[in-house]
């Protein structure tokens, strides 16, 4: 999602920096445009300026002739005075045109030629001015004067005409050049605001795609959260019932474990009871089988009690919550030691006790644990002239690992799991006496410390059994 | 007469208790009741038991699984009753439940004893009981009529 977003971006990025040339370009198009049009305009301007100015010489012209005429052959000292300023306005006006044709030199010729007519043209008349004032009024221009005058004013018309037509001419050229411009600036225009707008559209169309991802995106990552939120609230609800269901499980369990207790133990008791109370007060009486019979009964029933006890001993130790205190072992296992010792006067024990750590755990428990395994390795060494039971400890990265160590019958491997498991046991009663739970109850216990318990041993080789605990502490786990 | 009262619906735990406890001098004072119902008429002499002598007997041996009234409540009622509360009262019981434990205690019982499975065991037991409750342990006095 993020590098199709990324994508989007740099695809946005593009779009404004080509919407941004073109307008950049569009607006120095337009600006070209009208520069040449301005530019056209202009010249077509110049043009009728030419014109103008050529009507004007043409008119001053022939207001001359008919003035220089009218002073000849009238006589009126006036028209020499309109000619003379007919004169000077020519020559203006040929100064003005030579300014105007400047940058053309066929038209600047033309205009030249005019200019030299003209000072022929004003010669010849001051040199008859000056002989009419001379030879008197009465004197006229002569018939080759005339013809001179005509070809002069022949002469200048011509050369006016030309220039009108050339810059006609040039002004139809350039009208047709004006138009070109205009329509070509139109075109070019046209095309470039077309091409923006289109940039305009693609730039609109990608912004809404890229808006629409967008949304869409967030659509989904909304649906997965409700999703996920289902979820939870369904695994919650499936949590609760399982939770109710275990409370359930464990209330039934504690009816069980109380019926054990009480209901099963009376009877059992009584068993027991008449039984001891037949062979007190009827025993003598019974001959060796019916005491035999007896005895079994009576020990028969003991042991149910014992199980039974056993059981209920277990299955409290389960339940029971787990006190967290800094337990020495060092104290524990030697009390233990000394209590074991003294519990078998007959039986000459070694025992080898390594330095021990303090633990986090249950005191009770762990000592249950010790005890456990301790008088385990006495009994199981018990068909050795001396038991050797060594204690110790490894240091690993998480836990201790604890291991108690005897010289006994051990056990075969092959039958290893069965070994930590309730009322397991592998070797027979009359052997070694007990019910099986001690070891349950030590991997209950160690368990529920967050530890492991294992045991190695071969046939006839002894046997060590391990247990493991955190070394930090940490919170307990509760069974149910 | 110093009277212990024995609350027992089992015929044979009455019978091993009563041969348990025949060689002891007072088990001729000890009176048997099968329920919680007749415990607390007994006590409070009422029922069955209203022609009977005044006094308060010097011990209840409770069982705790019992008809009709059960044990818990027959302590509830003994402890909660101003003309009762100093009778000792000892739970005699097969359970071994914790639950039993804490909750007779906070009741107010006076002690708690598990019924071992053997008989030679019940009759150390009950004959323990019986003499330190009976000849070691000094009975409370009699409640006056208005405490």
């Amino acid at each position: 999602m993020k590098t199709q977003m990324n994508r989007f971006d740099g695809r946005i990025g593009i779009a404004f920096a080509l919407l941004f040339g073109l307008l950049l370009g569009n607006a120095f198009l337009a600006n070209r445009s009208i520069q040449g049009l301005i530019e056209g305009q202009k010249w077509v301007a110049h043009t009728w300026e030419v014109r103008m100015a050529v009507r004007n010489t043409q008119a001053r012209s022939a207001k001359s002739v008919a003035d220089a005429r009218g002073y000849f052959y009238l006589n009126e000292p006036t028209f020499l005075a309109h000619w003379r300023e007919d004169r000077k306005i020519i020559n203006q006006n040929i100064d003005e045109l030579d300014a105007l044709v400047r940058d053309n030199p066929k038209q600047k010729a033309i205009v030249g030629n005019i200019r030299s007519t003209v000072e022929k043209q004003t010669q010849m008349v001051e040199g008859n001015v000056r002989l009419k004032a001379k030879i008197g009024v009465r004197w006229k221009p002569d018939k080759a004067q005339l013809a001179q005058s005509l070809s002069y004013i022949g002469a200048i018309a011509t050369g006016l005409s030309e220039m009108d037509a050339e810059e006609s001419r040039l002004a139809a050229l350039r009208n047709r050049q004006a138009r070109d411009n205009e329509s070509r600036a139109r075109l070019t225009l046209f095309g470039a605001t077309m091409t923006a707008c289109l940039a305009l559209v693609a730039t609109f169309w990608l912004l809404r795609r890229m808006l629409l991802v967008r949304v869409q995106k967030e659509q989904e990552t909304q649906r997965a959260n409700v999703e996920l939120e289902s979820r939870v609230a369904e695994r919650t609800e499936s949590l609760q019932s399982a939770n109710v269901r275990l409370h359930t499980a464990n209330q039934e369990l504690e009816a069980f474990t109380y019926t054990v207790s009480h209901d099963l133990r009376a009877p059992l008791r009584h068993v027991v009871g008449f039984a001891d109370l037949l062979d007190k007060k009827s025993g003598a009486l019974l001959d060796v089988p019916g005491k035999r019979y007896l005895a079994t009964i009576r020990e028969a029933g003991r042991r149910a009690g014992q199980l039974i006890d056993d059981l209920l001993s277990f299955s409290r130790m389960s339940r029971a919550e787990l006190s967290q205190s800094l337990v020495a072992m060092p104290q524990l296992v030697k009390s233990i030691c000394t209590e074991l010792t003294s519990e078998n006067p007959d039986r000459e024990i070694r025992w080898d006790i390594a330095a021990l750590p303090e633990v986090w755990g249950d005191g009770a428990m762990l000592r249950l644990v010790w005890w456990n395994l301790l008088e385990n390795a006495i009994k199981y060494s018990s068909k050795e002239a001396i038991s050797q039971i060594q204690v110790g400890v490894d240091k690993k990265e998480t836990e201790w690992e604890f291991f108690v160590k005897d010289n006994g019958v051990g056990f075969d491997m092959a039958h290893v799991d069965k070994l930590f498991g309730v009322f397991q046991r592998l070797h027979d009663f009359e052997a070694f006496e007990g019910t099986g739970i001690g070891l349950a109850n030590v991997r209950r216990i160690v368990e529920r410390h967050g530890g492991r318990t294992w045991a190695e041993s071969e046939l006839g080789q002894g046997a060590t059994f391990y247990f493991s605990l955190p070394i930090e502490r940490r919170e307990v786990t509760e069974t149910l | 007469m110093k009277t212990v009262l024995l609350v027992e619906d089992s015929k044979n735990d009455v019978e091993l208790a009563l041969e348990a406890l025949a060689e002891e001098d007072f088990v001729e004072n000890i009176i048997v009741v099968g329920d919680g119902q007749q415990a607390l008429e007994f006590l409070l002499r009422a029922g069955p038991h209203a022609e009977r002598e005044p006094g308060n007997p010097i011990l209840v041996v409770l069982d705790l699984k019992l008809p009709r009234v059960d044990g818990l409540e027959v302590l509830r009622q003994v402890k909660s009753d101003p003309r009762l509360k100093n009778i000792p009262i000892v739970m005699l019981t097969s359970s071994r439940e914790e639950a039993d434990l804490k909750a007779s205690y906070s009741l107010g019982a006076n002690a708690f004893v598990v019924k071992p499975v053997g008989f030679e065991e019940y009759t150390q037991a009950l004959q323990a009981l019986g003499s330190f409750w009976t000849t070691v342990n000094e009975p409370p006095p009699e409640p006056t009529t208005d405490t």
